[in-house]
């Protein structure tokens, strides 16, 4: 009978605001026999082995499928692994300590961050004009005031992207490492005032009943998932691992 | 602006001038990173994310080329505009250390 393995799995914080610190964070559980070898899309998936001393890192160059051999031949040849990642425009890789690093040269890596600028950009332009426009019509109904909140905070959000991306070009950092769980509390957060809004704006737009039904069903399925999710992930919140990372 | 003068603004990095001197003969990946650290006593340590990236900047300037001699290894070679662009730096970091041995001459107290 086959054994599963142990696993544990770490929300990532944002390659572009701390990226060093959890691949720091990640050879620290290495160290612990915690050893990273999968990227879920949204978190760090790590198996539970012997401790071995390595180190981690990322890489966030977009490749195509004819260039992928040639750039995991160069990678492996350095001594840098692959750890399994369904992206062809950022990949992670594991080596042995005092391996030299992925990138010498800090120009071309400011470089790979101006990707994720350009579609910050653009998306902001769109959201910004969604925004003016429900705000304009605010008058006529409840729901372009709530298409223009959403708006101003996925601008907000877009907004911080941006100014982290612009940091890293000019070598500085723009920290914002929050708790999971706190991150985990806005989702909860957010989902209860989706759900508390609903009674009012089927009074507003009650020929909209059913899409408010719907929108309710969602919100709630959403806080019931977050406060799940809260309970489930609390222990790893308290390990000293993850404590080590915010005392810096 | 001219294609051309784009190409010539484009700033020459120490990485980008290290693997134009490593293709001045056919050469492929891990072997470029190997021939620039042998080349500068192991002071010039190339990382492979850097050298792939440089290797496809280089490729769209046309500075350098890709042969492909084998359907697994892709090989590069410097171009004559690489050649042109590179006989243009050396001479260039040659002026910049003889301005230096001037002033110095000059003195430092």
């Amino acid at each position: 009978m086959k054994e599963k393995r142990k696993t544990k799995q770490i929300l990532c914080g944002g390659l572009a605001f701390c990226g060093e610190e959890e691949m720091e964070m990640l050879h620290a559980y290495a160290l612990d026999g915690w050893i990273f070898r999968k990227f879920s899309g949204l978190s760090y998936v790590l198996y539970k082995e012997e401790p071995q001393d390595l180190i981690f890192s990322y890489d966030l160059n977009k490749v195509k499928k004819e260039d992928a051999q040639e750039y995991l031949d160069l990678f492996a040849a350095a001594g840098w692994e692959q750890i399994t990642c369904n992206s062809s425009s950022t990949w992670f890789f594991m080596a042995k300590q005092g391996t030299p690093p992925l990138h010498s040269d800090h120009a071309t890596l400011s470089e790979e961050y101006t990707g994720i600028g350009k579609t910050a950009k653009y998306l902001l332009l769109v959201l910004a004009f969604v925004s003016l426009f429900s705000f304009f019509l605010i008058k006529q109904a409840a729901i372009f005031m709530y298409l223009c909140a959403f708006g101003c905070g996925c601008i907000g959000g877009l907004f911080m992207l941006l100014i982290g991306t612009q940091f890293r070009k000019h070598k500085r950092k723009l920290c914002i490492t929050m708790w999971n769980f706190q991150r985990s509390m806005c989702y909860c957060l957010g989902s209860l005032f989706i759900m508390l809004s609903m009674p009012f704006l089927s009074d507003i737009v009650p020929s909209l009943h059913i899409l408010w039904r719907f929108l309710r069903l969602g919100a709630w399925m959403l806080f019931i998932a977050t406060l799940f999710s809260m309970y489930w992930r609390y222990p790893l919140y308290r390990d000293h691992k993850e404590q080590y990372l915010f005392k810096k | 602006m001219s294609k051309q003068a784009t190409q010539e603004n484009e700033q020459l990095t120490d990485a980008m001038f290290y693997i134009l001197l490593a293709l001045l003969e056919e050469r492929y990946g891990y072997v470029i990173m190997k021939y620039i650290e042998e080349l500068s006593d192991g002071m010039m340590q190339m990382g492979p994310g850097t050298l792939y990236t440089l290797l496809k900047k280089l490729t769209k300037l046309q500075w350098i080329q890709q042969l492909t001699s084998d359907s697994r290894t892709k090989t590069y070679l410097i171009t004559q505009e690489g050649k042109r662009i590179l006989c243009q730096e050396v001479k260039r970091r040659e002026r910049m250390v003889e301005d230096a041995n001037k002033a110095l001459k000059k003195g430092i107290v």
